[in-house]
C-alpha cells in the first residue's frame, strides 16, 4: 500500500479562523468552510509572529491526476497560503508535503523561510501590484490546483512558451562591450568596469574595454573571462551561485570542470609574458550556457551570466596551485565570493540594425550636410537604426530654437 | 483529444456515455431519474444533457445504445428519449436514433415484461427480424426457438449474435482506438437456468481504449451478483482471458450492493468471495478507478444498496492501488451532483476535477514565467 505522505509543520503559531485579520486570509478562509467550493478541505490557519506579520491558512486540495503522471504530484496535496499583512507581495503557496518533487516553476527559496523547502510554487507571472486588481481567493486555489495538475503532466510549461532560465535572475545588469571575446573565447579581456548609481544605490554596472575606457578615467579594472558550458535541458531554476564552490557545482551539471578550467587559464597567462599583467585583477566570469527544450532537442536558447569574483588572479592561482604547480581539483582554503550579474551587451550598428528590422545592414558612409530641426532627426533616427556610417557637416551654432519640434 | 467517460448521477442507477477519441458516441444503459421532488432534483436531467451532448457533436443518434439488462433503473425514460424504429409513436418529436442496439438475448427471449421493458423488448425484436442495426449478445443456440417461432434461419443471423468470451465486431483498438469484450451472458448459467434471471444473464462488457500505444480498461460490471462475477473469472481464467479481467476503471456493481463482492454484508467491510478478491485487487491495476453509480454511501447500515460495509471494501482497495473511489451522487459533492468524466489520456485515466461554473472568477490558464514568484528571488 502506498504510505500516507508525511507534511510539514505550517509556519506560525496556530490560531483560530475567526482570528485572522488580513481580509484576504479572511476571504480564503470563507470560500473553504465545508459546502462551498468542492475539491478543497480547510485544516487550520496561523499567524507568524516574526518579522514577516504574516498569516497563514491550510488546506487540502484534490488535483485531477492520470494514473501514470509526469512528476509524482499526489491527488490530494497540502497547501500553505502566506498572506503578508501590509500585502505587499502576492499571497504565497507551500506545498507541505515533505517530499514535495522539485519541479518546474517552483521558486528556488520560499519567501517566508528563505529555504528551498516547503517548495513554494511559482503560481503567477504578472506582477503583484497588476494581479493585485483581479486577485480573487477562488482564482487564487483554482490557479494552485490548475499548477498541480498541469505540473503532474509535465506540462506546466506551455510548448510555445519561452524556455526558463536556468538560474534565478540576479536584479543587477552589467553592460559589456557588444564585441566581447571576439578574438576567440580562450581571449582574457582587460575591462574598466563603473557602476551606475541611483539615489546611492548602483543600479547597473558598465564594463568597457581598457583601451577604450571612460572619458573621465574612473572605473575599476577587472578581466574577463569566457567560459562556455554544454547545451542542458531547460526545467528547473536553480539557486544563483554567490560562490566559486556553488558555480563549479552548478556548472557540472553543464558538463564544466570550472577549476579545473580556470587552473589552466592562469597557468597560460602566468607564462604569458603578454598575459601576465593580467594577474593583478580581479576577474569577471561570463559563462555563456546554451539550452535545449528536452534532452535530445535542438539548442534553443543560450543564457548568459556573468560573476565578479572578488580575488585577483594571482590569489586564485595560489589558492588553485598553479604556483606550485600542484594538480590539486580542490580550491585550497575558504570559499570566493561571486558577485552575480545580469549580462547585457552594448548596443552595435549590427544589433541596433538587427533591433530596428533594417536588414540588410547598411554600412556605406553618408555625410548629412546640415543637422538642423530636420536634418538632426533623419540623422539621429539611421544612426539609432544602425543605418550607415555617417560623417554630419553644420557650421551653424546650436541655440534654442534648434531643440523645437512639431511631431506632425 | 482524449477518450472520454462520463457517469451521470440518477440515484441508484446506470447511465455511462462512452466517447472514444474517434468521435463516436456510445451509451451504456439510459436511466432518467431525475424529477421535481427534495431526491429527484438532485439528479441530472438526463434527456437535457444528451441532447445537449448530441447537439454539440451534430449528431442526431448515438453509433450503440446498449441496454445491460431490462430492470427499470437501466433504461427508465428511454422510450421517452429514442426514436424506435418498430412503432410510429415512438418516432414523434425529437428523438435520438440508435444506430446499433446491443442487447441481452433475454431481451429477446424473456416473456412476461411489462411497461417500458416489453417496449424495447418489441424494438429488439423488430431489429432482429430487420435484420440489422442489432446486436444481440448470447450462445447463439440461446435464440434458436425464437428465430424459428419467426421462421428466421439461425445462419442469417449469426453475425448479429456475439457469444461471451469474444471480441465484439467492427472496433479494434488498433484502428478504432477502443474495442469491447464480452464476459456475459455467457451459456452455461442459462442452460441451468430455465427461469431466465436477468441480473445473470445480463450484458458484461470490458472495453479497452488504446491511447498513444497504451491500453486503460473499463469494466463496465453491470448487476452482476458475486456469484456471476465468480463464473466471470473462472471462465476467463480457464479460457486463457485473463488479460480480459484486467481494469483501470471499474463501474462497481449493483449501485455498491454487497450481493456483489459475497454472500455476507460484513459488520465493518464486506468480505468478498475469493474469485472476486482477485478479480479486484489482483486485475486492478495501479491507480484503479472505482465507481459507484449509486446514492451516497449511507453512514448507517440500510437495506438497499449502496452498502456502507461494501463501500469499505472498495475504498480499501482503492487505497492498495493508489486509486479513487467515486460515488456518482457525491460527486463532485452530495449537495450538488455533477456528471462524473473520467478522461483517459497519455497520463492513463484521471477524474475530471472541474469547480463547476458559477463558483469560478478569473483565472489565468498561462504557466507563469519563473523568477517573479512572490519572494524577490522566486
Amino acid at each position: 500500500m502506498p504510505e500516507a505522505p508525511n507534511h510539514m509543520d505550517p509556519p506560525g503559531e496556530r490560531i483560530g479562523f475567526d482570528d485572522l485579520t488580513v481580509a484576504k486570509a479572511r476571504d480564503l478562509v470563507r470560500i473553504l468552510r465545508p459546502g462551498n467550493l468542492p475539491y478543497c478541505k480547510l485544516l487550520e490557519c496561523r499567524r507568524l509572529a516574526n518579522h514577516h506579520q504574516a498569516e497563514v491558512v491550510v488546506f487540502e486540495v484534490d488535483v485531477q491526476r492520470g494514473q501514470h503522471p509526469v512528476h509524482d504530484v499526489k491527488r490530494r496535496e497540502r497547501i500553505a497560503a502566506v498572506f503578508r499583512e501590509d500585502d505587499s507581495i502576492a499571497p504565497e503557496a507551500l506545498a507541505l508535503r515533505q517530499d514535495f518533487p522539485l519541479v518546474p516553476h517552483v521558486n528556488s527559496l520560499n519567501f517566508t523561510f528563505l529555504e528551498d523547502l516547503p517548495r513554494s510554487l511559482c503560481l503567477y507571472d504578472e506582477p503583484y501590484h497588476d494581479l493585485k486588481l483581479t486577485w480573487t481567493s477562488i482564482a487564487f486555489v483554482e490557479r494552485i490546483r490548475e499548477w498541480l495538475a498541469l505540473n503532474a503532466r509535465g506540462e506546466l510549461h506551455a510548448e510555445d512558451q519561452p524556455l526558463e532560465p536556468l538560474l534565478v535572475g540576479s536584479p543587477i545588469p552589467l553592460v559589456l562591450p557588444s564585441n566581447l571575446f571576439g578574438g576567440g573565447d580562450e581571449t582574457p579581456e582587460p575591462l574598466v568596469v563603473r557602476g551606475v548609481a541611483h539615489e546611492g544605490e548602483v543600479r547597473a554596472l558598465i564594463a568597457r574595454r581598457q583601451s577604450d575606457g571612460f572619458r573621465d578615467g574612473l572605473g575599476l579594472n577587472y578581466v574577463a573571462v569566457s567560459l562556455l558550458g554544454e547545451p542542458q535541458e531547460h526545467g528547473v531554476i536553480r539557486m544563483t551561485p554567490t560562490s566559486l564552490r556553488e558555480l563549479r557545482d552548478f556548472l557540472k551539471g553543464a558538463g564544466m570542470d570550472l577549476l579545473g578550467e580556470l587552473r589552466s587559464r592562469l597557468e597560460s597567462w602566468r607564462i604569458s609574458e603578454a598575459r601576465c599583467s593580467l594577474m593583478g585583477m580581479e576577474m569577471v566570469l561570463v559563462v555563456a550556457l546554451p539550452k535545449t527544450r528536452d534532452p535530445s532537442g535542438a539548442i534553443e536558447a543560450s543564457d548568459t551570466w556573468a560573476f565578479i569574483c572578488q580575488e585577483t588572479a594571482t590569489d586564485l592561482s595560489t589558492r588553485l596551485g598553479v604556483v606550485v604547480g600542484s594538480d590539486e581539483t580542490e580550491l585550497m582554503g575558504k570559499d570566493v565570493g561571486l558577485v552575480p550579474l545580469n549580462v547585457n551587451y552594448a548596443l552595435s550598428r549590427a544589433k541596433a540594425a538587427a533591433l530596428s528590422g533594417t536588414t540588410p545592414r547598411f554600412d556605406g558612409n553618408i555625410a548629412a550636410v546640415g543637422v538642423g530641426a530636420l536634418g538632426s532627426q533623419v540623422f539621429m533616427n539611421l544612426v539609432r537604426a544602425g543605418y550607415g556610417e555617417w560623417t554630419s557637416i553644420d557650421p551653424d551654432q546650436f541655440l534654442p530654437h534648434n531643440l523645437g519640434r512639431i511631431d506632425n | 483529444m482524449a477518450h472520454k467517460i462520463t457517469f451521470y448521477p440518477e440515484g441508484n442507477a446506470d447511465t455511462c456515455l462512452v466517447e472514444p477519441e474517434n468521435g463516436e458516441l456510445l451509451l451504456f444503459d439510459y436511466a432518467d431519474r431525475h424529477g421535481d421532488d427534495e431526491v429527484a432534483k438532485l439528479r441530472v436531467d438526463l434527456s437535457a444533457a444528451l441532447q445537449e451532448k448530441l447537439e454539440a457533436a451534430g449528431r442526431d443518434g448515438f453509433d450503440v445504445v446498449a441496454f445491460t439488462h431490462l430492470d427499470d433503473d437501466h433504461i427508465h425514460g428511454a422510450t421517452e428519449f429514442f426514436h424506435l424504429r418498430h412503432a410510429l409513436r415512438y418516432q414523434l418529436g425529437d428523438r435520438a436514433e440508435i444506430d446499433e442496439l446491443w442487447v441481452p438475448s433475454a431481451a429477446i427471449t424473456e416473456e412476461g415484461l411489462k411497461g417500458e421493458a416489453a417496449v424495447i423488448r418489441a424494438e429488439a425484436r423488430y431489429r432482429l427480424r430487420e435484420g440489422e442495426g442489432i446486436r444481440v449478445f448470447s450462445r447463439p443456440g440461446a435464440l434458436k426457438d425464437w428465430l424459428e417461432s419467426e421462421n428466421i434461419a439461425l445462419e442469417d443471423r449469426r453475425d448479429l449474435i456475439t457469444d461471451a468470451g469474444q471480441l465484439v465486431p467492427r472496433r479494434k483498438k488498433e484502428i478504432d482506438g477502443i474495442e469491447f469484450f464480452a464476459h456475459s451472458p455467457f451459456a452455461h448459467r442459462q442452460n441451468e437456468n430455465e427461469l431466465v434471471d436477468r441480473n445473470r444473464s445480463s450484458l458484461v462488457l470490458q472495453a479497452t481504449f488504446r491511447y498513444g500505444g497504451q491500453d486503460v480498461r473499463l469494466f463496465l460490471s453491470d448487476d452482476s451478483s458475486h456469484e456471476a462475477l465468480a463464473d466471470i473469472v473462472r471462465i476467463s481464467l480457464y479460457h486463457g482471458n485473463g488479460a480480459r479481467l484486467e481494469w483501470d476503471i471499474m463501474k462497481i456493481a449493483h449501485h455498491c450492493s454487497y450481493t456483489s463482492l459475497g454472500p455476507e454484508k460484513g459488520a465493518e467491510v464486506t468480505k468478498p468471495a475469493p474469485e472476486v478478491v482477485q478479480f479486484l485487487e489482483s486485475f486492478g491495476q495501479n491507480g484503479g478507478i472505482f465507481v459507484s453509480s449509486s446514492d451516497p454511501i449511507p453512514t448507517v447500515d440500510t437495506d438497499q444498496p449502496p452498502h456502507r460495509q461494501a463501500a469499505n471494501y472498495y475504498r480499501g482497495v482503492a487505497r492498495e492501488l493508489d486509486g479513487e473511489f467515486e460515488v456518482t451522487m457525491e460527486h463532485p459533492k452530495s449537495s450538488r451532483p455533477e456528471p462524473l468524466v473520467i478522461i483517459i489520456d497519455g497520463t492513463g485515466a484521471s477524474i475530471e476535477k472541474i469547480i463547476p461554473a458559477g463558483s469560478l472568477g478569473i483565472t489565468t490558464s498561462r504557466a507563469p514565467r519563473a523568477g517573479r514568484g512572490p519572494s524577490r528571488v522566486g
